[in-house]
């Protein structure tokens, strides 16, 4: 792997960045907004049920670590099919895998000062720290990101393929797997049909787990691995599935076209 | 010019098809260092088609692709260091700043002195006063400069220029072409150049080589190719003259 060949799709959204004011928001301004308003309904929900604040917002800042990851490598390859710059990035001696790692060094990034900033609100206004988690916190990272990292590879896979009118998508996804990931509720709560999906999905395990720490202050570590079997199993198909699917838009010369 | 062993771009019997459609047909052509081949032939011809192999983002269905002696699918990290290119098709970052995207650039590049080596090309193609614009502020022509200075940001052996002047008034090809000439003599670099211009390959290409259908239907150099196709008593080349000829002549061939 060539650092430097990486290093440069980093600075390129650090540009970027500097120079939009949307991406600093989506990084900023959306996460705390939305920990705010949750958080403070959640607060005034607490009278009513012991611990449900502390569930809620640990809660939502795992979750944004898990969506913000996976449109960040999705939208950020967009960035580059938006600006016909594409071709200019592919036809230098970066590697696909180089390309990936770059966009999803991008992701981390972004997520680790949405997290920060988020860490520090909820603690300024809800006097919840989500470091209290303790050592596990690092498990579910660990977890979120990888299953993150694969959806967004999926995301660039199917953008390639498909062009940009399927771009809208590297948002949606999140959502769409958001009811059967146990961000909120446990896996319980879901009819007995929707909790085998549920149980597919190794982002429902890390909530799963982030409850029961919380609760119980012990670690899950059953949860963890059940979620990494998971990761690494989704891990490998969707990296045969984008190397399937780049091999395809070389021979049908639909990268050039994007 | 002396010939090198190894030619820096050898292309050999490379053919694409899309569905039925022949882009390219089993076309075979060799650039030699310090070279300018002109790649000329109608739209549709498989001129872009061919640049695209060369650059890596097609697959060809058959054929050899060696830069540098290098086979360039099993070598592409190690063997695109020495190649760029430059199309009107594409941009260079539209967001970023004039000197950000060429920061970018120089990195994947791995150019060592890239702030020495950015400000030489803004100055080559006297562009150092859009240093810090964005690039989305810049004029075609601007932007086309632009363009060139990251086509030559690394020196490259090989240059791949697609139709770079497109669209831009005689003026800026003028000194568009001034410049291109000075940049290749000065580091010996093989230019393979397409454009819908006859007389910008007539002052830049030593060579041509005229592709149809996916083709290659004649090649020579510009006043082997007049004489050829249109006057064979003349001294001056006039490609224009046999870019009719040639496509005329086998568009009709196709037909019957």
């Amino acid at each position: 792997m060539n650092l430097s060949r990486v290093y440069a799709i980093v600075l390129r959204h650090f540009f970027l960045t500097r120079h939009q004011m949307e991406r600093i928001a989506d990084m900023l301004l959306f996460p705390i907004l939305g920990l705010v308003l949750w958080g403070f309904l959640t607060s005034y929900a607490q009278g009513f049920a012991n611990s449900f604040a502390s569930f809620f917002i640990g809660a939502m800042i795992l979750w944004v670590i898990f969506e913000r990851v996976s449109t960040s490598v999705g939208v950020d390859f967009m960035y580059d099919v938006w600006e016909r710059n594409l071709i200019n990035i592919l036809a230098t001696g970066i590697t696909t895998f180089e390309y990936i790692v770059g966009l999803v060094l991008v992701a981390l990034v972004k997520v680790l000062i949405s997290f920060m900033a988020m860490t520090v609100i909820s603690f300024v206004f809800f006097h919840f720290s989500i470091l209290n988690l303790g050592l596990p916190i690092v498990a579910f990272w660990i977890n979120l990101v990888i299953f993150a990292v694969t959806l967004g590879i999926f995301n660039v896979a199917i953008v390639m393929r498909w062009g940009n009118s399927i771009g809208p998508l590297t948002w949606v996804i999140p959502f769409v797997i958001q009811p059967f990931s146990a961000v909120f509720y446990p896996v319980s709560v879901l009819p007995k049909v929707l909790q085998v999906i549920s149980n597919a999905l190794p982002i429902a395990h890390v909530f799963e787990g982030m409850r029961y720490t919380l609760g119980s202050g012990n670690f899950d570590s059953g949860q963890f691995f059940i979620a990494l079997g998971l990761n690494i199993f989704y891990f490998v198909v969707v990296v045969a599935f984008f190397a399937h699917m780049f091999s395809l838009v070389k021979k049908k010369g639909s990268l050039v076209k994007l | 010019m002396a010939k090198n062993s190894t030619p820096v771009l050898e292309v050999t019997n490379l053919a694409k098809k899309f569905g039925d459609f022949n882009a390219v047909n089993g076309i075979s052509f060799s650039l030699d260092e310090g070279q300018i081949l002109g790649f000329l032939g109608p739209n549709g011809a498989g001129k872009s088609t061919t640049i695209n192999c060369l650059l890596g983002v097609i697959a060809p269905d058959a054929g050899e692709i060696k830069i540098l002696g290098k086979e360039l699918f099993a070598n592409k990290d190690k063997v695109m260091k020495y190649v760029n290119y430059c199309s009107a098709e594409y941009n260079t970052a539209w967001s970023l700043t004039v000197y950000e995207a060429l920061v970018v650039y120089a990195k994947l590049y791995g150019i060592d002195d890239y702030k020495k080596r950015i400000d030489e090309v803004l100055e080559e193609f006297e562009a150092m006063e859009f240093k810090n614009k964005f690039i989305r502020e810049l004029s075609f022509g601007q932007r086309a400069r632009i363009s060139l200075c990251k086509a030559v940001l690394n020196k490259p052996k090989l240059l791949l220029l697609d139709e770079p002047m497109a669209s831009m008034d005689p003026d800026v090809v003028d000194k568009g072409i001034e410049i291109i000439k000075r940049v290749q003599k000065e580091y010996k670099i093989s230019i393979l150049y397409t454009s819908h211009n006859m007389w910008e390959i007539e002052e830049v290409a030593d060579r041509v080589v005229f592709v149809n259908h996916g083709k290659i239907i004649a090649s020579g150099t510009p006043l082997e190719l007049t004489k050829q196709e249109v006057d064979f008593e003349t001294k001056e080349p006039n490609l224009r003259e046999v870019f009719i000829k040639l496509s005329r002549k086998h568009d009709m061939k196709g037909e019957e």
